[in-house]
């Protein structure tokens, strides 16, 4: 899914290079909702790949050509023959689609002659808008599948146009998201994490229909919460094997992200004067603002920010000169409640007064020092 | 948790992983194979380089082109798994015999062991196997020798999921196992930058170490950045082929292929040989030989059956039934309590997660009488109040074996408790802790019966039997 480029600016990115919002991007900001930094990057579509790179924190970006491959080419096995494949999979999989089976409609609108850039994806959106609201009228030549789907949203005050790359399976007014993706199912069991991204995904998809849904004043509730991850089965590309999913979770933990995106006028006016650098800056110059920017907004570290955003690496290393448990995990963290940093937890253990809320670790902390001291020296059996 | 942070601090302040455990809890063969593989992103059953050798020669790097001919694919996995198959079987030169349920077994004196880079290799190598299983070619020399190359991949990859196995080594694994630093279990998963947290460079600091080594992979997934070098370097092999035959410009290609595959190996490989070195030096656990024998076993047995396994693949499940599965899983729950005690009396810092809970306790014998008629009996006086009720079973880390101590009392004593232990049976001296030593008791023991037992007796009890 992308979608296309922007109206109006957000003042504190009105320098900073922008990208398009993608799935992708909104899956990632999905993970660090906590983080008012990622929340102005993403409200401001901020390109912070660009505006790290050169840098000694630069991410190290860009798929696999060679995996991107693989996924369109299972893609490309999908829609052999008017997705007969896919539709073979979905019939088998719920009587309730069955229907598929009988009176298959493809709305193709990818394949619209439209003009590209925004005003093609907006023809688009407005094409998807009406197949859509068929559908959940249940009208008599409402589609069965739908395939590049645009939809339009609201993401932190601005207009977005997000291109499906998933699939939807319409039957008797229910709507159900089909997502492809190229990772196999081995045995009947998967890599779970990347189960997890794709139903994310779906979850995402799901969520911006209902959107769309209500905006138009037709019920949400048809965008079914069962959706269906499309995998190959074992060693062999060209054999996909449905599996169904519940995206009840997802889809909640999307239409929260959306609701998020929107941004507290306490948090504009905490920020006032600071915005993203440009571009062009140099180098020191773009991660000394960004530093101001991160300390003014405020962030919120985790390990998992490696995987999804841009400035995890800045931001490690603040938590890290900071002395933050935070860099250790979440769990870490939660564990020794109260305790902030590595010193503190030192001082702690060798018998420094804990404070209140420092109470219950700080036991934890002395006896597991003298524990340790005492199975050094060799005390044992 | 208490013990991982207070490490993790202690790493943080003094700017390098510090040891979470004081022996060596894995074996380190004196001469094993490394592996090095990286994956070819279009295919997740298949590779695109794989290299091994022994420490004492130079790693032999085997390329898969990807090509879509499946006889050249074919010849290439099978140049690789030839070579394989030789080192992995050539530790079996030598055997002994063993006792094995009953029947006198012939196995290798020592077992094999492959050393990789982390679990991901594992996993890959497990996937190739699955894909390899099922190949066939025209040549029978060449499916056989996929078959066993593949026959050893799925068994190194099923039996690296027993606890405490040393068959497979993985790198990361056994570090983690071995060292604390102060990064989270997600950058823990770096070879390179958990090495540069144990012995960062000069007098550098383990995270700056850490951060500078991160530009490097351990495998199977290279960086983004060479990912994209390798799609080009495959794309330009692709076009030479397209022009027909195995002329000089796929040569050239395939060259420039090996040299790229090389570059990202070798950093890996002196790598992998640096860790094995410098660990083999720590002291070994006590415990870790019965391990060694069990691996022994397991590997006689797997080269006993590969032969059959080899002639009729269809002998290779995937799937588990369900008494497969509940058989694999008593197997799996044994190994992981028995290798927790094992490590545990190996290794005082073993213990102490039992200590922090409070499930076991820890203190100077006050008094131990041994009595021919009445048992044992032993005085405990511990640093800290204990929790544990009256009637409980506990063993002595001395000796945790057999029928275990019961705790007869608990008085309170300022800040700790006076513990009184009793043994109703008759206890050999040398197995009761000596007044005046310190003491560990938990619930940690070798049993027999430490789960539910699958097989029946091969003899039926007197009570099943039909009267004489």
């Amino acid at each position: 899914m992308s979608s296309s480029d922007d109206i109006g600016e957000a003042p504190w990115a009105a320098r900073a290079p922008r990208h398009s919002l993608t799935v992708s991007v909104l899956a990632a900001a999905a993970e660090h909702t906590d983080c008012t930094f990622s929340k102005l990057a993403l409200a401001g579509r901020v390109n912070l790949e660009k505006l790290f790179g050169g840098t000694r924190y630069e991410p190290g970006t860009g798929a696999d050509p060679m995996a991107i491959k693989r996924g369109r080419l299972f893609e490309e096995i999908l829609k052999k023959d008017d997705y007969a494949e896919l539709l073979n999979l979905l019939y088998e999989q719920d009587a309730a689609l069955g229907a598929l089976g009988a009176d298959v409609r493809i709305a193709r609108l990818r394949d619209l002659s439209v003009p590209a850039g925004r005003s093609g994806l907006e023809v688009r959106a407005e094409a998807t808008r009406r197949e859509l609201a068929k559908i959940a009228r249940r009208d008599w030549d409402a589609s069965t599948l739908l395939d590049g789907a645009v939809i339009r949203a609201r993401i932190g005050g601005e207009v977005a146009y997000f291109e499906a790359d998933g699939l939807a399976a319409a039957s008797n007014g229910s709507l159900h998201v089909v997502e492809a993706k190229s990772f196999p199912l081995i045995d009947g069991r998967c890599d779970p994490v990347k189960l997890g991204a794709a139903c994310a995904q779906a979850g995402l998809y799901a969520a911006l229909v209902r959107a769309q849904l209500r905006e138009d004043g037709l019920p949400s509730e048809a965008v079914s919460d069962t959706g269906f991850i499309v995998l190959p089965k074992n060693t062999r590309l060209g054999r996909p094997v449905l599996l169904r999913q519940n995206l009840s979770f997802h889809i909640r933990r999307a239409e929260r992200l959306l609701s998020l995106a929107h941004l507290d006028e306490a948090v504009v006016q905490r920020i006032e004067g600071r915005s993203f650098p440009a571009a062009g800056t140099g180098a020191a110059e773009r991660i000394e603002g960004l530093s101001h920017l991160m300390d003014q907004a405020g962030t919120h570290y985790r390990p998992e920010c490696l995987e999804h955003c841009a400035a995890a690496k800045l931001c490690r290393e603040r938590a890290y000169k900071a002395g933050r448990l935070a860099i250790l995990g979440d769990q870490a963290s939660r564990e020794m409640s109260g305790v902030e940093t590595f010193d503190r937890a030192l001082d702690l253990a060798a018998g420094a007064d804990p404070l209140d809320h420092e109470r219950e670790s700080a036991r934890e902390l002395v006896r597991a020092r003298r524990l340790y001291r005492r199975a050094l020296k060799g005390a044992g059996p | 948790m208490s013990l991982q942070t207070l490490l993790s601090a202690t790493a943080y302040r003094q700017g390098r992983a510090v040891r979470s455990a004081l022996v060596r809890h894995r074996a380190i063969e004196s001469d094993p194979v490394f592996l090095v593989a990286w994956q070819n992103g279009f295919d997740p059953f298949s590779c695109a380089a794989i290299a091994f050798g022994q420490a004492h020669a130079a790693p032999e790097l085997f390329l898969m082109s990807g090509s879509r001919e499946a006889d050249i694919e074919a010849r290439e996995f099978a140049a690789a798994a030839q070579r394989f198959c030789e080192l992995f079987e050539s530790y079996a030169v030598a055997s002994s015999r063993v006792d094995y349920q009953g029947r006198k077994l012939e196995v290798p004196v020592w077992p094999a062991q492959v050393v990789i880079p982390n679990g991901a290799t594992l996993r890959l190598l497990g996937r190739i196997g699955r894909r390899l299983a099922g190949m066939r070619h025209p040549d029978p020399a060449v499916t056989a020798v996929l078959r066993r190359f593949a026959c050893h991949l799925l068994w190194l990859a099923r039996h690296a999921d027993l606890p405490g196995q040393q068959i497979v080594l993985s790198c990361t694994d056994f570090l983690n196992a071995h060292w604390v630093s102060a990064m989270s279990a997600l950058e823990c998963e770096s070879l390179f930058a958990l090495e540069a947290w144990i012995a960062p460079p000069g007098r550098t600091r383990g995270f700056e170490a850490a951060v500078a080594a991160e530009r490097f992979s351990a495998g199977p997934q290279p960086k983004p950045e060479d990912a994209q070098t390798a799609a080009r370097l495959f794309g330009a092999l692709e076009k030479a082929r397209k022009g027909g035959g195995e002329g000089p410009a796929v040569e050239e290609a395939l060259g420039a292929l090996r040299e790229f595959y090389r570059g990202l190996t070798s950093p890996v490989w002196a790598l992998l040989l640096a860790i094995a070195g410098r660990e083999r030096d720590i002291p070994a656990g006590a415990h870790l030989a019965r391990r060694i024998e069990r691996d022994r076993i397991a590997y006689g047995l797997h080269l006993e059956g590969l032969g059959r396994a080899v002639a009729d693949p269809r002998g290779l499940r995937f799937r588990e039934n369900a008494r497969a599965a509940a058989l694999r899983r008593d197997e799996l729950e044994r190994a992981a309590a028995l290798l927790e005690v094992e490590e545990a009396i190996d290794d005082p810092l073993r213990m102490l997660p039992r200590l922090l809970s409070g499930e076991a306790i820890e203190g100077e014998v006050l008094t131990c009488t041994v009595s021919r008629t009445d048992g044992a009996t032993a005085v405990l006086c511990t640093e800290e109040p204990c929790t544990l009720p009256p009637g409980l079973a506990l063993w002595w880390s001395g000796a945790p074996f057999g029928r275990g101590w019961e705790i007869e009392r608990v008085e309170a004593t300022g800040a700790g408790s006076k513990v009184t232990l009793t043994q109703p049976v008759r206890k050999d001296p040398a197995s009761c802790p000596a007044a005046g030593t310190r003491a560990v008791f938990s619930p940690l023991h070798f049993d027999d019966h430490l789960s539910y037992a699958l097989s029946l007796p091969a003899r039926a009890p007197w009570t099943h039997r039909p009267p004489a």
